[in-house]
């Protein structure tokens, strides 16, 4: 296991690389984009001391989904390769539990999301097609689209 | 960690119930199931010897979301608690590693399913300003959506 330092604006790891490290943040805050270079970067999320991020590296091998940068000088981070991790893990077995709370969080969030969008969608299902859409529900459409077209397939909760 | 044994077609847990524990199963057969003797019962998943369950009631302390029932005469699993997790994964670091592994799946694919139903959504306003009809494609993917929410409801129905 490393331990890495960065200073405000320095990139972790970029969107499209390969990479097979997780990253655990000792000290500091970090910023995830999304498209960073470009002129559609977005702000996906801000991680901060206890976090981990760049898991599905670690775990799954594929490339990075997002970007994430530091946002304050002296950030410090363990990287951990799939070498280190078994035994990070063993000496910090707290840590596996807190990684595997922060995934499941995650994906209970993502998946209260999800349903929210399926909800509106038999909602828009029940209606007739020919006539126009009921304003509540189409708000609620209007803002889902506005999500979509803003984030665009990119890392939304996982990088 | 409690040994525990289980004839066949005995309860594990049962969904709404309060959650602190995940199972290892030493031997037999263990089947899950949402809305568990209802008229609307399926099964999710059943898992065999070696294999865990129940992890999101360890990790989050959430209620159950699914039943467990044994399906062999004689099933025997283990529980662990949250205090006993650090020596079960000192035990099986490769377990939890795999843990990790599914949930991070269930990440990727949960999130895959929710920026495609925000697709179907986005399509859907598209379609409705342009006054144009709905394309096959885009009226499967409504009907798949307003089936994943029904079948969402029709799980959460009290006995």
């Amino acid at each position: 296991m490393k331990q890495k330092k960065y200073n405000h604006g320095e990139v972790i790891f970029r969107q499209g690389e390969t990479g097979n490290c997780m990253y655990s943040i000792c000290r500091g805050r970090l910023a995830v984009y999304a498209d960073y270079d470009t002129d559609n970067a977005r702000k996906l999320a801000e991680l901060k001391d206890g976090d981990f991020f760049g898991e599905m590296g670690l775990i799954e091998n594929e490339p990075r989904s997002a970007t994430v940068i530091a946002m304050t000088d002296d950030t410090v981070l363990d990287e951990i390769s799939e070498s280190s991790f078994l035994g990070y893990f063993e000496e910090n077995p707290a840590k596996v539990f807190m990684m595997m709370k922060q995934l499941s969080q995650r994906l209970r969030k993502t998946t209260q999301d999800y349903l929210e969008v399926c909800h509106t969608i038999y909602d828009v299902s029940k209606q007739d097609e020919d006539l126009p859409i009921d304003p509540e529900l189409n708000a609620k459409l209007l803002a889902i689209q506005n999500e979509y077209l803003m984030f665009n397939m990119s890392g939304l909760r996982f990088y | 960690m409690k040994n525990r044994c289980y004839h066949q077609g005995e309860v594990i847990f049962s969904q709404g119930d309060e959650a602190k524990t995940m199972f290892e199963i030493r031997h037999g057969r263990v089947g899950i199931y949402a809305a568990y003797q209802t008229s609307k019962e399926k099964q999710l998943a059943s898992f065999g010897e070696g294999q865990t369950f129940g992890e999101m009631g360890l990790i989050e302390g959430c209620p159950r979301s699914a039943t467990a029932v044994a399906l062999e005469e004689g099933t025997e699993a283990d529980e662990i608690n949250a205090a006993e997790f650090a020596d079960y994964f000192r035990e099986q670091p490769v377990q939890v590693f795999l843990l990790l592994k599914q949930l991070s799946a269930r990440l990727r694919e949960t999130t895959k399913n929710y920026v495609e139903a925000c697709h179907t959504v986005s399509e859907t306003v598209e379609t409705q300003e342009k006054g144009e009809k709905r394309s096959g494609w885009l009226k499967e993917k409504l009907r798949f959506f307003s089936d994943v929410y029904r079948g969402f409801i029709g799980s959460e129905e009290k006995r």
